[in-house]
């Protein structure tokens, strides 16, 4: 017999729900339905970023965050790197990856060289780009910094999880005139990015963009799978808010109550 | 005003300290001018020391007592002909063996996953192996935030954005155990706007509807919402970062020009 | 079989660390805390690669006599002393008689104490000038999204001083309400989507949908 722990009934069911409009979605996607998704700024932008890179013969810096390879930010960035690296080995412009995880780095020199391994490009792939620097945040910082001001890269990716530094590198890759598309889920620092940065991809923007790079309808119906449990929740909380009000504790109780 | 350091001798380990110390501070400065090479120094020095001191955190407080001290008493127990405490099993109470506290010869596991990534370096032709310790770690890491951000991340902020409505009926905050709030209209507003700010802001990252009609009016709120938002934890953060200039400056003119 | 072995490891522990959270029995939670606790062996020797290719690059290029090769030899000399000083270093307390070794060695923690963390601290101290410009910046945007960011900005920021109470003393109880409420409406907006964006890239990963991370890119 085995037992199902308590007060993990809410989880449960929107987990649940999650999985279902993802299976009938990833269904419908390999039937061949083509879902409209909205245009994200930042997104229309990796293209133009990345030609801008190559006519100018500049690089493209990209950091996937202050944080290890088990955060699911830098997982989602680490996705993001693929599809911007096949872009890059098309067109044949550098790419650097300065790594603050020692794991990270060695998924994204995999992921990357692969990228290039894809386009056909293998012996342009330089795995010295993609290196490591140091765990210790202003250590990657200043570093980074330097990397920033010494190479002028002319387009700077800040995808992942940042900290206090988050101003000091979008700050300076602005004063390098580098073209700048961050995205995070870190609520604190979104001020930062939205100020120094060309483009911002806010919190679920950020999961989003790996799947709207890839333009595979069966990775896409992912989007349609967040969309339906976000109109689940956003219907909950009105009837919750009107249940509360009207004197019934039930979504609240359900939920776990107030801690 | 008293002094709060004491005069330090420069020629104590301490003294020399807090002049390296000083002068590195300096060079990082210095980057507001432009770059240079005292800030290069600085930089380079600081990635290596850095490195350094994670490699030898991780020694000591990673792999020597999870891998090297569990090797060890393993091996010691299999020269002991102790096979089932080699592989840190202990006796059950209620007879028989279970899986004790000490893994022991059980490391194997993660240290096989551990090596796997080493034959990127040491054997490119079986570095495929190292998709497995890579499959793990992620696969681990998926499985772990899947429930933990429904329970954080969704369900409990779900809770924060209506429950002050509950406060506002006496039913519902006595049954739940919230604070009764009496029904003026400053607290009307606040429970009205946590609602509908979550509502809209939350209305701005459907990505697949159509921005048109009501959604589109709630898109904008929410943008509105999330740009006062952005704007508020800006200003709340300069302060803070003030405090942190002027505490080098203190160190600067204290501790190394000692003037009080 | 070089890509679908792993996808069935990454299912298998995916599944594992979901079921444990769920279900209530004794040895999925013993096997969930050992994975955890030692999952993190993993990184261990990750780092060992990643500073082996701090150093080959470095190395490298103080072979090769590369611009700037001497700033190459600085990293390489601090990676050794705090190297040297942590793992191989043992000496005595002189009070206790314990021994001294690792962090707690006098000159690897001397190297900690005037070179690692007075560089930290003064690197995140330019924040302080960093974060003034990045204000400019916005003073001289001109959108209405940016002027919103830009008032409530300056809202806050005169609230938390003295000199935002004399202009106006309603001003401190106009920051708190705007942290309390507006600022705290967004973020569980914004923290919901985020939940929602980790358990699909999380989902995609276990059910073997997005492989870009085994190599295999796709788009």
């Amino acid at each position: 017999m085995i037992a199902v722990k308590e007060g993990v009934g809410p989880e449960f069911v929107l987990l649940m729900l999650f999985v279902v409009s993802l299976l009938y979605f990833l269904g419908q996607a390999r039937k061949g339905v083509h879902f409209k998704i909205r245009k994200i700024a930042g997104l229309d932008a990796v293209n133009e970023a990345i030609g801008r890179a190559t006519e100018m013969g500049r690089s493209i810096l990209y950091s996937t965050g202050l944080e290890v390879a088990s955060h699911i930010a830098t997982i989602a960035s680490l996705t993001i790197l693929s599809r911007v690296a096949r872009r890059a080995a098309r067109y044949g412009t550098r790419l650097q990856v300065p790594s603050f995880d020692p794991v990270v780095m060695t998924l994204a020199q995999e992921m990357v060289r692969d990228s290039f391994l894809q386009e056909g490009r293998i012996e342009e792939f330089s795995p010295t780009d993609i290196f490591y620097l140091s765990g210790e945040q202003f250590a990657y910082t200043a570093a980074v910094e330097g990397i920033m001001v010494r190479e002028k890269p002319s387009t700077v990716f800040l995808m992942g999880y940042f900290y206090a530094e988050s101003l000091l590198l979008a700050e300076t890759g602005n004063a390098i005139g580098a073209i700048q598309i961050a995205g995070s889920d870190a609520v604190t620092q979104l001020p930062f990015f939205i100020v120094s940065c060309d483009y911002t991809l806010i919190g679920e923007e950020l999961y989003a963009a790996s799947a709207y790079l890839s333009g595979d309808p069966i990775i896409m119906s992912s989007l349609k799978a967040q969309d339906m449990s976000k109109a689940v929740i956003w219907v909950l909380m009105i009837v919750g808010g009107v249940a509360a009000f009207a004197g019934s504790p039930f979504f609240l109780a359900w939920m776990g109550g107030i801690s | 005003m008293t002094f709060p350091y004491g005069v330090v001798s420069p020629l104590t380990s301490e003294g020399v300290g807090i002049w390296v110390a000083a002068i590195l501070t300096l060079a990082i400065f210095s980057f507001l001018w432009k770059d240079n090479p005292f800030y290069r120094f600085a930089e380079h020095l600081f990635v290596g020391v850095s490195s350094g001191y994670f490699l030898s955190v991780y020694w000591w407080t990673v792999l020597k007592p999870n891998l090297y001290e569990p090797l060890v008493n393993g091996f010691e127990a299999l020269g002991a002909r102790d096979v089932s405490g080699a592989f840190g099993f202990v006796e059950n109470p209620n007879g028989g063996l279970m899986v004790g506290e000490e893994p022991q010869l059980r490391v194997l596991v993660p240290l096989a996953l551990g090596l796997f990534i080493l034959l990127i370096f040491v054997a490119p032709k079986y570095a495929w192996l190292s998709k497995i310790s890579f499959a793990w770690y992620i696969g681990v890491a998926s499985g772990f935030a899947i429930p933990t951000a429904l329970a954080t991340r969704v369900l409990l902020q779900m809770e924060g954005a209506y429950s002050d409505f509950c406060g506002l009926n006496a039913t519902c905050a006595a049954a739940t155990g919230i604070d009764p709030i009496s029904a003026t209209s400053g607290f009307w507003i606040n429970a009205v706007v946590m609602l509908v700010g979550t509502l809209c802001a939350l209305a701005y990252f459907f990505f697949s509807l159509p921005t048109k009609g009501a959604l589109r009016v709630m898109n904008r709120v929410g943008i509105g919402f999330l740009m006062v938002s952005f704007g508020a934890s800006f200003g709340y953060t300069v302060m803070a970062r003030i405090s942190l200039l002027i505490g080098r400056f203190q160190f600067l003119i204290r501790e190394w020009l000692e003037i009080a | 079989m070089k890509t679908k072995g792993p996808v069935l490891v990454a299912f298998l522990a995916g599944m594992l660390m979901i079921s444990e959270y769920f279900l209530d029995v004794d040895w999925l939670g013993k096997m969930a805390t050992w994975i955890q606790k030692y999952y993190i062996i993993i990184a261990a020797f990750a780092l060992v690669i990643g500073v082996t290719s701090l150093v080959r690059l470095h190395a490298t290029k103080i072979r090769d006599k590369n611009k700037g090769w001497g700033f190459s030899l600085v990293t390489i000399i601090g990676l050794l002393a705090m190297m040297i000083t942590g793992l191989g270093l043992v000496s005595q307390d002189p009070e206790s008689n314990l021994p001294l070794r690792g962090t707690d060695h006098p000159a690897n923690l001397w190297l900690y104490d005037h070179i690692q963390v007075p560089l930290g601290a003064t690197m995140f101290s330019l924040l302080a000038f960093f974060i003034a410009s990045a204000a400019y910046r916005a003073f001289r945007a001109r959108s209405p999204e940016a002027t919103l960011l830009l008032l409530s900005a300056i809202i806050v920021m005169l609230g938390q001083v003295p000199v935002g109470e004399a202009i106006w003393d309603g001003l401190p109880q106009v920051k708190d309400w705007l942290l309390d409420n507006i600022n705290t409406a967004s973020k569980r907006a914004i923290m919901m989507g985020v939940g929602l964006g980790m358990v699909s890239t999380a989902l995609k990963i276990i059910f073997g949908i997005e492989k870009t991370y085994l190599g295999g890119g796709d788009g």
